[in-house]
């Protein structure tokens, strides 16, 4: 047995959901797939990265990424340092030559890779000793499926990688998952539980911030419990949406004028903590704080509780012991707050229909409200199709209107990192998770995702349309064609600038996507867009053929000047949140 | 005095809720408080609580506006419908208990709200919520967007509060 099998082996007994990658750390991608771990191969190592990030977002499992040692490592680093912001279980392989080469520039692509992956990684660790291959694997492991996961980054060195062992007495720490790892989980002091039943018997209009930890632990159904039970106002954070549904009367997420109301607020395995002022809640506001780290608790937020918890452990116990409640002025409010905020969400549909008359261009407001219509409309049920959202002007567009109904139907890509560009290849990521029905995408087998995007966006991951063909995963692309970086309003009073923000005017992305073998889409009007998506759902649905369709569009959509309302951000916590 | 030790208390609780930073400034009058604050984006805003008019002011709420600007208009619409009986009372701001007002003193924006039932430390309460809610509902609404970031000099890249 090889270096490279014993670490494949590991993972396969670890139940690694898939590995994404690009040729290169031969020896153990080889290993991996000869090991029936599901691997993948693309085009560029960030793409494939964000792919297996993806993968991860749309089902809560650890996937790894490899790539080839220099070159294919440094290429992946964007996207590495996406998943850590969004706190993704990614293990990230590379191969990394040879200790006997080390600080000679022997041969080629030599490089120091775990100072490059300091402060995006929970662990790291370039392996020395062949005998310790496991030891390390087994320490990969512990920390992708303990407490707040992160990326671990491990390189293999060929010394390790192509060790031989005759016997496994040759290996250090040769033992299997259930020494090397503990399934215990914390639960929350019988003290702290009394105590945050008081705060929310006082409370008149209580809100769960349910955070990625809530998904991760697979909360979603303890969390809907102690909800109802006490009528609680629920919005979920983080990179993953769903898992409490949009449509559900608790539901805050599109009811940013309620949010103010709050006078109590539990975060819940909030991963990525805002700030005061950050969130739009009041500034009275009293705050519990559910977390697995001790560490973390207290850190940007001041808190009235911290509590060490599991997160569907503590919901399951809240869902027992809260007494039943009813909080009807709060729930009243609630249902207003929705429909105030789909009036404004639909004055500003109204406009777009306008501009996009006006200008013979697609107005984002009405490709994504459109789009949102399409699914909410959907025979095979609005909870179908997997969505998600980048992209500057039409990514904070998308957010207003795109809706989440069940776990990871909605993935964010620029969740907290603020990454232009891995939409398209997270989302085929989520499309194979879809295709293979892992976790909560058991069900939806055969039914094509929807990704929304932008022109700067989809120059980084346009090139992997040949992937989802070659793996027969039906994607539907949406590109935001507004020749230019959205950011553009930041030159216009500076003439010498602009230049820099702006693309060749009507690129045909859909001609691109036709080379690659898919199917391509120009669309200029609301109702050749709408033809446009229906067919390229059908071509997905029946074909498992992908679809890029190309919205042309005018970059003065972003400024409200002449085109109200523009760009802006949207209210966080909420459906279009994207920082945290 | 038992109204303006309210009053600090209160503003100690902002300052340990991480809401912003603040501390009690000197004061040559025995009836008048003053504390600094900084909040949203560092502005650094005084707040003056008259215990004997039961009156709170926050100078330099906001930078200076162009009277009968846009915005002007839209922040006292805005302010006004604070006011409004649709609001949950939780929210809103009952005139016959309180009274608003937006002036403009050399330039700089004070916001004052004057209790008619005479306790300065929900008129307090009152004032910095409505802050609150300028900053978070009235600016961040997508009709100020292109004002804030040329206004409040953000930064392209962060273009959001604190
Ligand atoms: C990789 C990357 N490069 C640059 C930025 C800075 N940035 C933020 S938004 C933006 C404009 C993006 O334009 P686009 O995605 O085409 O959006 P739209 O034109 O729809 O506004 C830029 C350059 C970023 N966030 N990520
Ligand atoms: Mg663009």
């Amino acid at each position: 047995m090889t270096g490279a099998e014993a670490f494949a082996n590991l993972c396969s007994k670890e139940d690694l959901a898939a590995l994404f990658c690009c040729p290169g750390n031969y020896t153990v991608i080889n290993a991996l797939a000869a090991a029936g771990i599901p691997t993948y191969g693309g085009r560029t190592e960030g793409a494939m990265c964000a792919m297996a990030d993806g993968f991860s977002r749309a089902t809560g499992e650890v996937v790894a990424t490899s790539g080839t040692e220099g070159p294919g490592f440094a290429h992946m680093i964007m996207n590495i340092a996406a998943a850590n912001a969004a706190r993704t279980p990614l293990l990230v392989l590379a191969s990394n030559m040879t200790l006997a080469g080390d600080d000679r520039e022997a041969f080629i692509q030599q490089a120091y890779q775990q100072p490059t992956t300091e402060g995006i990684k929970k662990y790291g660790k370039r392996m020395i000793d062949p005998a310790r291959v496991h030891e390390y694997g087994a320490y990969a492991f512990r920390c992708l499926k303990s407490g707040v996961p992160q990326p671990v980054h491990l390189d293999f060195p060929a010394e390790v990688a192509r060790a031989r062992f005759k016997s496994p007495t040759e290996l250090r720490d040769f033992y299997d998952k259930s020494k090397y790892r503990s399934e215990s989980r914390a639960s929350p002091a019988a003290k702290d539980v009394d105590t945050a039943l008081a705060l929310i018997a006082k409370s008149q209009r209580p809100l769960i911030v349910a955070g990625q930890g809530v998904f991760q632990r697979k909360g979603w159904d303890a969390l809907r419990r102690a909800a109802e039970k006490a009528d609680i106002a629920v919005v979920t954070s983080g990179p993953t949406r769903g898992f409490f549904p949009d449509d559900h009367r608790l539901s805050i997420a599109t009811a940013p004028n309620a949010l103010l109301s709050a006078d109590l607020v539990i975060f819940v395995g909030q991963y990525c903590m805002p700030s005061p002022g950050e969130y739009r809640l009041d500034p009275q506001i009293k705050a519990i704080r559910v977390h697995p780290v001790q560490e973390d608790l207290g850190r940007n937020w001041p808190l009235d509780l911290g509590i060490v918890s599991d997160e569907a452990l503590f919901l399951e116990i809240l869902a027992d012991r809260l007494p039943k409640a009813k909080r009807d002025a709060w729930v009243a409010e609630l249902t207003k707050a929705r429909s105030d905020y789909q009036a404004q969400i639909d004055e500003i549909y109204k406009l777009g229909l306008d501009h996009s008359a006006k200008t013979g261009m697609l107005h984002p407001a009405v490709i994504t409200r459109d789009t949102q219509n399409f699914i909410d409309t959907h025979p095979d049920g609005r909870q179908s199709i997997a969505t998600g959202l980048g992209g500057w002007t039409i990514g904070l567009f998308a957010g207003r209107y795109m809706r989440a109904y069940r776990p990871a139907q909605e993935i964010l890509p620029p969740y907290q990192y603020g990454a232009i560009g891995p939409d398209m290849a997270m989302m085929m990521g989520v499309s194979c998770a879809v295709q293979r029905g892992v976790g909560p995408q058991k069900g939806y087998e055969g039914t094509p995702t929807i990704c929304i995007t932008s022109d700067a966006g989809a120059a980084y991951s346009l090139m992997e349309l040949d992937t989802a063909i070659k793996y027969s995963w039906p994607t539907i692309t949406i590109v935001y064609n507004n020749n230019a970086w959205g950011v553009w309003p930041h030159a216009s009073r500076s003439a010498r600038s602009m230049h820099m923000y702006l693309f060749q005017e009507h690129l045909r992305y859909d001609q691109m996507a036709t080379a690659l073998g898919a199917r391509g889409e120009y669309v200029r009007t609301p109702a050749d867009f709408r033809a446009a998506l229906a067919r390229a759902y059908k071509a997905g649905r029946d074909d498992k053929a992908s679809t890029l369709i190309n919205c042309q569009a005018i970059k003065e959509f972003t400024s409200g000047k002449d085109y109200p309302p523009g760009v802006s951000l949207n209210a966080e916590p909420g459906a279009g949140a994207i920082a945290h | 005095m038992i109204e303006q030790q309210l009053v600090g208390a209160l503003i100690d609780d902002y300052v340990a809720r991480g809401v912003f930073r603040g501390t009690a400034l000197p004061s040559n009058r025995a009836t008048l408080e003053s504390y600094g604050i900084v909040w949203f984006r560092g502005q650094v805003m005084r707040l003056d609580v008259d215990a004997r008019r039961v009156r709170v002011c926050l100078q330099d709420v906001l930078p200076p506006i162009a009277p009968r600007s846009r915005i002007d208009r839209d922040l006292r619409n805005w302010l006004r419908s604070r006011e409004s009986p649709d609001l949950p009372a939780h929210r809103s701001i009952d005139p016959l208990q309180f009274k608003t007002e937006l002036r403009r003193a050399g330039g700089r924006l004070q916001l004052t709200v004057t209790s008619r039932s005479g306790a300065a430390d929900e008129a307090t309460r009152k004032l910095l919520r409505l802050v609150n809610e300028l900053y978070l509902d009235f600016l961040a609404a997508p009709e100020r967007y292109d004002w804030i970031v040329a206004t409040l000099d953000l930064d392209p890249d962060q273009p959001r509060w604190p």
